[in-house]
């Protein structure tokens, strides 16, 4: 199956390769657009106080770009059919700072290009089905706590909630 | 009547599959989400109090298209899933 899930309005990617920050400012662009906004997540190098190395990413990833897909269409509905919404995940083994998610949103008025863009970044972060294990400088390794998918499903009422990372 | 599901285990809950390998399984149907869980539990001895046992608790069930949760059936057509605990992307 192809990383890559492309429409018109959106683009998907899973990607064991590094994440080029141009890339969603490209397809981003729109003429009839004039705002552009976009979130970029890190490999940090402390952890709940312990230092990291790097992180080891994995997903289920034909669910994953479903479920992504499915974030992507609820933007629209929610802050208007005019976006174009890119979503980069890294996969694979990630060094402390290099780029691991890239988010960007074109529109037409920076309101609902940066609120859809908060909306995309805390839903992938509450849905999506990727798993990050924490490389530790002691040479420990552990798998990092996160969101229970199991016991009900989050609705975009839950639109602009934040999470703790 | 029993079906046998091929299961993928991702994240923590990778330590339930040998070499990552597919896991099979026979589960009784009509199933929900929270008896597939059950019924791992059982086909792997997980102690109830045991750390694996509590992630799998946590744990939704995927296929490549939906999420199941607890209350949610399995439907028989499916073979393959995949077991996913608490999600830690970005």
């Amino acid at each position: 199956m192809p990383d890559l899930l492309t429409c018109d309005r959106h683009q998907i990617e899973l990607s064991l390769a590094p994440i080029p920050l141009s890339a969603a400012a490209e397809f981003c662009h729109d003429d009839r657009y004039g705002a552009f906004a976009s979130f970029v997540g890190w490999v940090r190098r402390v952890n709940v106080g312990r230092l990291v190395t790097g992180i080891t990413y994995q997903s289920f990833q034909p669910l994953c770009r479903t479920v992504l897909t499915e974030i992507c269409q609820e933007a629209e509905q929610v802050f208007g059919q005019e976006l174009r919404i890119y979503v980069q995940h890294r996969l694979g083994e990630t060094r402390v700072g290099d780029p691991t998610v890239l988010i960007g949103v074109g529109a037409i008025h920076r309101d609902e290009a940066c609120e859809a863009c908060r909306y995309v970044i805390e839903e992938l972060k509450h849905r999506a089905p990727i798993w990050k294990l924490e490389h530790y400088e002691d040479g420990d390794s552990g798998w990092v706590p996160g969101n229970c998918l199991c016991q009900e499903r989050r609705s975009r009422d839950r639109r602009g909630s934040t999470g703790p990372e | 009547m029993t079906t046998t599901i091929t299961l993928i285990c991702f994240g923590g809950l990778a330590a339930l599959s040998p070499e990552g390998q597919p896991m099979p399984l026979e589960l009784d149907l009509p199933a929900t989400a929270a008896d597939l869980k059950v019924a791992i539990a059982r086909a792997c001895d997980l102690m109830p109090d045991s750390a694996l046992a509590q992630l799998l608790q946590k744990s939704a069930i995927g296929s490549e298209t939906r999420i199941y949760i607890d209350s949610d059936l399995i439907p028989a057509s499916l073979s393959h899933l995949a077991l996913l605990p608490p999600v830690s992307g970005g």
